[in-house]
């Protein structure tokens, strides 16, 4: 007779065991799963920390000297992390190369030094009058007449010369262009020294009053074409001497370039009328004639 | 669905030799054709082997029942371990000499080569790994004679190649091998077997995934489906009498079709 209620629990315990297998797959592979994608992102933020690394390293280390006959490595900012650490390697190879090098010859030369150390101590230093110099005079007595190679010497040094004139020779438009950088260079000199100057008479100026700075800045500045200022240091001119002929004529052609011409005739002829002046009135027929306008 | 139902159906997998209940299939007709065409030859020995509950009792019993009426053939179910008893039972069925003492090898040998018999008699040897060594070697040496020939059934076991066996090299002339059934062969098996006993509602409730699991439990074996579809049929009684709504009567249940094996011990459980 059949236990059914056993045969039952026995079934659903083996329904349960038939499960394991798939529950165990299940679990491994999500286990699995899980172990691959934590490597992966391990993985990728431990390649973002070593580009970040790289980064700081490649700006920090711009040349490494390896030895004092050796070339320099210069690693640019954007290298590879990979790049670097090989630079990096070969670098610490060379040092190390270099060091057993050092190591090699210090101890190779020490010895040297230890055996040569008694033999100073040993040896008496006597001094000796040395004659190689009576070996050499005869030598080139008896060279001289033989040896040929001073005329050979001759003999190629006009080709030289040859070769370099016929080398300078300049372009035409290579010498426009150094011309117009000469003229501009010779102008910003020029101008430099000029401003200079100006610098150092104003100083002077400021300090005694002299009208005729005064009247050498009103001049220097409308040459310039700085016509405010050459105005201004005339009138301090006039002002500190009224008598000066050059120092109305500035103020006068200061006033004229500042669109003030009808002022510049009135000064002018107020000036003509108290001191009589030629150049003056020469002026003023330019003035009112319109020869000399504003720019 | 009555309990009865499932009991007739329980009775069908009894496990038990019947040739009543031979189910034609198509391979096992193969078989049953080439042994019955291999006794037609002039063979001094035949073998058909193959796993236990492959059906070669039954397909011997079957070939018996039908080939009796017409040739001179003795089946002997169980293996007869005694020399002497085998003789004996021999010269009585093949020679229809009757000895009441002992029997040794030579006189039986003496009898055969006085016999004149113008058919020769075929003694079917069921279970005949059973037999011992010495004797397989004298009943090679009758069937030498040619006054009697053999058709010996045995187990053929993964380890054991029976061709090699030093008493079957050279006599055996034809060697019929039976296999497992397939899962086709199984459904056919089974809906045959049910509908011959008139259980067509039992036949009709195994569609092709519960014969597949029967198929996955049993590997085919005919032996092991009797013993698996007469516990499923007992427990189907049991659930028909105790607890009907647990059961359905359209398709047979899977759950039911484990709990048969684990009773029968094929799952373990």
């Amino acid at each position: 007779m059949l236990n059914i209620h056993e045969l039952e629990k026995r079934h659903f315990k083996y329904k349960l065991k038939s499960y394991i297998p798939y529950v165990a797959i299940f679990f491994s592979l999500t286990v699995i799963i899980g172990i691959v994608f934590t490597l992966i992102n391990i993985d990728i933020f431990s390649q973002n920390d070593n580009k970040v690394a790289a980064n700081s390293v490649s700006k920090n280390i711009t040349e490494i000297a390896l030895d004092n006959t050796t070339s320099t490595i210069r690693q640019t900012t954007e290298a590879e992390p990979e790049k670097i650490e090989q630079n990096k390697e070969i670098v610490k190879q060379e040092l190390n190369n270099s060091i057993e090098k050092n190591n090699k010859l210090i101890a190779a030369n020490i010895p040297n030094i230890e055996e040569d150390k008694p033999e100073i101590k040993n040896e008496k230093l006597v001094l000796t009058p040395s004659m190689n110099f009576i070996e050499k005079i005869n030598t080139q007595s008896s060279t001289t007449s033989t040896y040929k190679e001073p005329e050979k010497k001759e003999r190629i040094t006009p080709k030289q010369q040859v070769k370099v004139k016929e080398v300078p020779k300049p372009k035409p438009q290579q010498s426009r262009q150094i011309f117009t950088q000469d003229e501009v260079n010779s102008i910003q000199i020029k101008k430099n020294n000029t401003y200079d100057d100006i610098y150092h008479v104003i100083k002077r100026f400021e300090k005694n009053n002299n009208p005729a700075l005064s009247l050498f800045i009103a001049k220097k500045y409308y040459e310039l074409g700085e016509y405010k200022k050459s105005y201004n240091y005339a009138l301090r001119t006039n002002e500190i001497n009224n008598n000066i002929e050059a120092s109305w004529i500035i103020f006068a052609k200061s006033l004229v370039k500042l669109n003030k011409k009808n002022m510049a005739i009135k000064t002018l002829q107020k000036y003509i009328s108290h001191s009589d002046s030629n150049k003056a009135k020469i002026l003023l027929d330019e003035i009112s004639s319109g020869k000399l306008n504003a720019d | 669905m009555s309990s009865n139902i499932y009991k007739n159906s329980k009775d069908v997998f009894l496990d038990v030799v019947n040739p009543n209940d031979y189910v034609q299939l198509d391979r096992v007709s193969m078989v049953y054709q080439s042994l019955k065409e291999s006794i037609k030859k002039p063979l001094k020995m035949v073998l058909l082997y193959g796993k236990p509950g492959t059906g070669k009792s039954m397909l011997l019993s079957k070939l018996f029942q039908d080939l009796s009426p017409s040739e001179e053939i003795f089946l002997y179910k169980t293996p007869i371990t005694d020399e002497n008893e085998f003789f004996k039972k021999l010269a009585k069925d093949a020679l229809d000499t009757k000895y009441e003492g002992i029997l040794n090898f030579t006189q039986l040998l003496n009898i055969l080569e006085t016999t004149n018999k113008t058919q020769t008699p075929l003694i079917i040897l069921d279970e005949a790994q059973l037999y011992p060594g010495a004797m397989m070697e004298k009943i090679r040496l009758i069937s030498d004679t040619r006054k009697v020939k053999f058709l010996i059934t045995l187990h053929k076991t993964e380890k054991e190649d029976l061709i090699a066996k030093e008493h079957f090299q050279t006599r055996i002339w034809e060697s019929i091998e039976h296999h497992n059934a397939s899962k086709q062969e199984l459904k056919a098996y089974i809906q045959k077997k049910l509908m011959k006993a008139n259980c067509f509602d039992c036949a009709n409730m195994f569609p092709t995934k519960s014969v597949d699991l029967i198929h996955k439990i049993t590997q085919g074996n005919y032996r092991e489906t009797n013993k698996l579809l007469y516990t499923l049929f007992e427990i189907y009684e049991w659930y028909s009498e105790n607890n009907l709504s647990k059961i359905n009567s359209n398709n047979v249940s899977h759950k039911i079709i484990e709990m048969s094996a684990i009773h029968t011990g094929l799952i373990d459980a």
